[in-house]
């Protein structure tokens, strides 16, 4: 601990305390059901409470005192710390606990703090921080930063990492603005993954003084920010500042008023090639401090906090991929657990017992006294005390809190489960899910992904305000009941109870103890607190998404899929309330609907077709439309714009008129294909069309497709065989009738192809071919 | 023979805090490289040794074996720890004839005592019930004066051993340094790998009556290789800096490998850093003589079954970029600290005495640890 005192680097007193501010509580309900009946910060972390970690890092970087800010389960918290270590005389960092039980909001929590004791730098810990670092050069960095720039108050530390990265919040999508001469950050900006921003405002007086600028989004927050004395006064002066990032430091920094400044500590993520980065020059690395010395084994280090159960699983992971050594499971940060490291990154713990035949793949911690039995597979997954994997059951990428029992032939795939929770036998539980403490499930059920089951009905659900980890008296006193009554009758519903409480046995099968909570699932966007059906139902879907996108066993693709269902939300509430036309297409996509608006109107205005090709172009860059759907939809106006009655003129003069649009849409054969097809699915279903002419009119639109050079006859010969095979297999997707139409015509095409001076006489015969057959 | 608790409140507080200081650091891996440690566990011991309360040779071993039992608990993978606790133990045994010298009866005064104080020392206490109380007053008059005065010689003998053991452990690498001009001749080639202290003195040492070249590898991922060039360099000494992979194309030139080291293991072998067995291997290969620099501490009094028990893996972060998401969730990175170089890839191993085989190493253990009592012990396996 001796480089702290070096490093807290007060000129002004060196017997300057370094304190910290933990916020244990996470003012948001990320962790449910989880949390119900322990505060997130004491729920296991590779089977220790997080809180732990946060300590421990606090303490290597020399911190003289902690003040742990709780809100809910504030009991627990204290008692906890009161029992480990850090109350012990001879601990090098006290401990305090702070409640604030009124706040609801980092910011509101951070206004209750006092600040007297906080008159010099500080580090602020916005949830449990994992790290290996020692922060000792970067609060010298900081300190050297406030001699320069007077108005200094923050700097925030940040991790790069590419996107898709397993640690990042996939519901966020932050841009920071970084000065890169001196890491000043000009702005934080966070963008919502779901529903996809596509642009990005930077106000000007953010950026104009510095004379470059880097426009990052590949920055993870880390929840870790050295404080000036004056960040609490700037709390306490400004009411509406509720979040760190979103709130204070985007508002002060666009502000013009306050001309406090933050900064930006980047850590890359890779030590031995540190030297050859292109970094500038006073990027110190945490390495520095390690000098020349052999003992200091440099690592620019790890750091990360644990917002929600996606990065509670990413930092697992990276634990036991040892990213975080030397605070590693078998580093054994707590006294009680002895984990030993076996190949394939195996922690065990003693005694396991493990099955002759099981299966105990790679990244796996298994607590004291798990058993894993014969033919059952575990893989990358975290078994806590006493956890039981019955046979022939799989757990993979999920973690087992204390207790918590798998029976036969269940399979439990990216799924947190509290302690004591009992798994009955062929159960599957797909991705996602969270199961709070004494939950039983099964036999014989399958829970979807995502869903969250508590032991006991959420309460009044989802305010802004209320907290994760809230505890109504009431709640806890019948969480504890509950508790005591499934241990009474061993993890079976005990007779006594089953007259107050009725669980969800539907879906969680005939012995099943606990509620599905609502509001995890993708269909559960019935809340009472928005009654308008069409933009609240968007909104639901939005927020539902959000919350998914915390969970565990999220992937990136699914930010497409949201992204996707929210728009065709938004596209149909908007379809709604448009034309009546626009609601008979109503799965169309608002840009399908706009684009046909655009071309009617470039008809009726008889534009130049390059005027009406910048404008269709211009929409599709505006609303982000695909190349395929607008080709599509432009050859179905021009086939919607022919007159059926005075065929072929009218078809001849569409097509030569504004066959030219579509014919800039084409880049490859392939697409010439795509139009054939288009115009074939209009002619066999558009209900303008009456059935006499709709042969006739598809034979005409391919002539004069061809004719003028729209389309070429090899991707009419193409498709022509292409479909004449879907007939020949059943038709699926392609009418008979057309493609029969179309053969004599096609027929012509390959005569004309192989040989190119009869083209006029052919010309004539399918011509007449057509008259024959519409008569 | 005694609960932990009676073990810990053995411990004075600023004992206890002590120790758990110690068990911290190492958990946060502030204590690193062999020396350091080495260093610190023996200081640990002298405080056990000076500030608890025993009053036999055995109890103290007990106290001693509980405090190395929590560091192995701590940092299992550490030998040094094992080392110097094996040594301190070696050292309290042979200081225990003087305790328990002179006549049984001092011995059994003790007992007397101790079972007299109360609930201190149960097992003993039970040992005093079966003794008849005839002539007890005399006893314990006669010989209980001269049992605490003897107690108290040998306390400070062995602080004194234990001093001398960390003067020891402190000048290893000038003791070793003083063999370097019988083995280092003029104008050879020597190559050696990574980062060590021990190496450094022994050719800066001969590089003051002699000239020769040395190649270092950079020893990746740590890339110390490039530190021991710079703490090489002088008059003498003409420095390369050669990456790994060019080890074996270079060997054929090279003279002599001199290697430093983090263990020795009791067969011989070798704990040390990673890319050392390569370089091992590449010098058999073309017969070149493998020399081995390592103070005497360095003697791990145990044979590696298993090598992957005494290496640690460090973070990934070194081989790979924490920020590449598409490398860092499909690629499993194992970035081990230490080689295993088998016994049969070393020349000769060279200590404060001079040079030794590889098969001697058992031979010199046993002067160093008492063997019997601590083998059984060291495996942390319980």
């Amino acid at each position: 601990m001796a480089p702290s005192k070096a490093g807290s680097g007060h000129d002004k007193n060196d017997h300057e305390q370094l304190m910290a501010i933990v916020m244990a509580d996470s003012f948001d309900d990320l962790f449910q059901p989880l949390s119900l009946n322990k505060p997130r910060c004491l729920l296991p972390l590779c089977n220790v409470p997080m809180i732990e970690y946060t300590l421990e890092f606090l303490a290597s970087s020399g911190v003289n005192e902690t003040l742990v800010v709780c809100k809910s389960h504030a009991e627990a918290i204290k008692t906890y710390i009161k029992q480990s270590k850090w109350a012990r005389t001879h601990s090098p960092m006290k401990v305090k606990t702070k409640v604030v039980q009124q706040s609801r909001t980092v910011g509101e929590a951070l206004r209750e703090i006092d600040d007297a004791p906080f008159r010099s730098d500080f580090i602020l810990c916005t949830g449990v921080v994992i790290s290996n670092m020692n922060l000792a050069p970067i609060m010298e960095m900081h300190s050297a930063n406030g001699k320069r720039d007077k108005d200094q108050v923050m700097t925030m530390i940040l991790q790069e990492a590419t996107p898709q990265h397993r640690l990042r919040d996939k519901s966020d999508e932050s841009v920071y603005i970084i000065d890169p001469s001196n890491n000043r950050l000009l702005s934080v900006d966070s963008l919502p993954s779901v529903p996809k921003a596509n642009h990005l405002d930077i106000p000007l007086n953010t950026i104009v003084e510095a004379a470059e600028v880097e426009i990052r989004a590949d920055l993870i927050d880390t929840n870790v920010y050295i404080c000036s004395p004056e960040v609490l006064e700037l709390f306490r002066d400004n009411f509406d500042y509720q979040t760190m990032r979103s709130d204070f430091i985007h508002f002060i920094s666009i502000s013009t008023l306050d001309s406090s400044t933050f900064y930006a500590h980047i850590l890359t993520g890779t030590s031995g090639l540190d030297g050859l980065r292109l970094d500038d020059g006073n990027g110190v690395d945490a390495r520095d401090g390690g000098g020349s010395d052999f003992t200091a084994v440099s690592h620019s280090g790890y750091l990360a906090g644990v917002i929600d159960t996606s990065s509670y699983d990413a930092i697992s992971r990276d634990m036991i991929s040892r990213w975080t050594y030397p605070l590693c499971p078998d580093s054994n940060p707590v006294d009680e657990t002895a984990y030993s490291y076996n190949r394939g990154a195996v922690y065990k713990a003693e005694p396991v017992f493990l099955g002759r035949e099981s299966r105990v793949e790679h990244r796996v911690i298994l607590g004291s006294n798990s058993h894993v039995a014969d033919f059952a597979r575990v893989a990358d997954t975290v078994l806590g005390k006493n956890c039981g994997i019955g046979e022939r059951s799989l757990v993979r990428g999920s973690y087992l809190f204390d207790n918590a029992k798998v029976s036969r032939g269940s399979v439990v795939e990216k799924s947190i489960l509290g302690e004591r929770v009992t798994i009955l036998d062929n159960v599957v539980i797909e991705r996602g899910c969270l199961i709070g403490d004494d939950v039983v499930i099964g036999p014989n059920v399958r829970i979807p992904e995502f869903t969250r089951i508590g032991r006991r009905q959420p309460q009044k659900e989802e305010d802004s305000g209320f907290s994760d980890d809230d505890d109504s008296d009431d709640g806890s006193s019948a969480a504890a009941t509950g508790r005591s009554g499934t241990a009474n009758a061993g993890g079976v519903l005990s007779p006594g109870r089953a007259e107050s409480e009725t669980f969800d046995t539907q879906a969680l099968g005939a012995s099943g103890v606990g509620y599905v909570w609502s509001s995890g699932g993708a269909g559960s966007d019935d809340d009472d607190d928005f009654d308008d059906f069409d933009d609240d139902k968007e909104h639901g879907i939005t927020r539902d998404w959000i919350r998914k996108l915390h969970r565990i066993g999220t992937e990136s693709s699914d930010i497409a899929v949201a992204d996707e269902e929210i728009s065709r939300e938004r596209a149909q509430s908007q379809a709604a309330e448009l034309t009546p036309r626009a609601a008979e297409h109503a799965p169309e996509e608002s840009f399908e609907h706009e684009l046909r608006l655009t071309i009617k109107r470039s008809f009726e205005d008889n534009l130049d077709i390059e005027i009406a090709s910048f404008e269709i172009n211009n929409l599709r860059f505006t609303l982000n439309g695909n190349q395929d759907d607008m080709r599509r939809v432009i050859m179905q106006e021009i086939l919607k714009f022919i007159d059926v009655g005075e065929l072929p003129g009218s078809a001849k003069a569409a097509i030569s008129r504004w066959g030219g649009l579509v014919k800039k849409t084409l880049s490859s054969n392939l697409e010439q294909v795509m139009v054939v097809e288009c115009v074939e699915r209009f002619c066999a279903l558009d209900s303008a069309v009456d059935a006499g002419a709709r042969g006739r009119l598809f034979v005409l639109a391919l002539r004069f497709l061809y004719e003028f050079d729209i389309i070429e006859d090899l991707a009419i010969i193409y498709w022509h065989n292409k479909a004449s095979e879907k007939v020949a297999n059943g038709g699926e997707g392609v009418s008979a009738d057309l493609v029969q139409k179309a053969a004599a015509f096609v027929e012509w095409l390959e005569e004309e192809s192989d040989d190119d001076d009869d083209s006029e006489e052919d010309d004539d015969d399918s011509e007449d071919d057509e008259e024959s057959e519409s008569e | 023979m005694e609960s932990p608790k009676q073990q810990s409140s053995a411990f004075s507080r600023e004992l206890a805090a002590n120790i758990e200081d110690f068990i911290a650091k190492l958990k946060r891996g502030e204590l690193q490289g062999s020396k350091t440690v080495a260093l610190k566990t023996a200081n640990l011991m002298r405080h056990v040794v000076a500030d608890s309360r025993w009053d036999h040779a055995e109890t103290l071993k007990h106290l001693l074996k509980t405090v190395g039992r929590r560091l192995l608990k701590a940092q299992a993978r550490e030998l040094l720890i094992i080392n110097i606790v094996c040594r301190v133990l070696h050292i309290v045994s042979e200081a225990a004839p003087q305790i328990n010298s002179g006549k049984a009866a001092a011995s059994t005064a003790l007992a007397v005592d101790s079972g007299l104080r109360g609930a201190e020392t149960p097992a003993m206490g039970l040992g005093s019930s079966s003794m008849s109380s005839r002539n007890l007053a005399d006893q314990v008059s006669s010989s209980l004066l001269r049992a605490e005065a003897n107690l108290y010689h040998t306390k400070s003998d062995i602080i004194s051993e234990i001093n001398e053991y960390i003067t020891e452990v402190e000048c290893a690498e000038d003791e070793i340094a003083r063999n370097a001009l019988d083995h280092i001749h003029s104008s050879e080639i020597i190559l050696t790998c990574g980062r060590s202290r021990t190496v450094e003195k022994f050719l800066l040492t001969a590089a003051r009556k002699r000239k020769f070249h040395v190649i270092v590898t950079e020893c990746a991922p740590l890339y110390d290789g490039h530190e021991q060039a710079k703490a090489l360099a002088s008059p003498n000494i003409e420095v390369v800096v050669v990456p790994d992979s060019a080890v074996f194309a270079i060997m054929s030139r090279v003279n002599k490998v001199i290697l430093g080291t983090h263990a020795v293991m009791a067969n011989g072998g070798l704990i040390a850093a990673s890319g050392t067995h390569m370089v091992a291997a590449a010098a058999r290969h073309h017969s070149t003589q493998v020399m081995v620099c390592a103070g005497l501490y360095k003697h791990a009094p145990s044979f590696p079954f298993d090598d992957d028990r005494f290496n640690t893996l460090m973070a990934p972060d070194a081989v790979l970029p924490y920020g590449d998401a598409s490398l860092v969730g499909a690629v499993d990175v194992v970035s081990p600290r230490y080689d295993y170089v088998p016994p049969d890839l070393v020349d000769i191993l060279v200590d404060d005495n001079g040079g030794h085989l590889p098969s001697y190493i058992y031979r010199l253990q046993q002067d160093l640890y008492d063997n019997a009592n601590d083998l059984a012990w060291n495996i942390p396996d319980q």
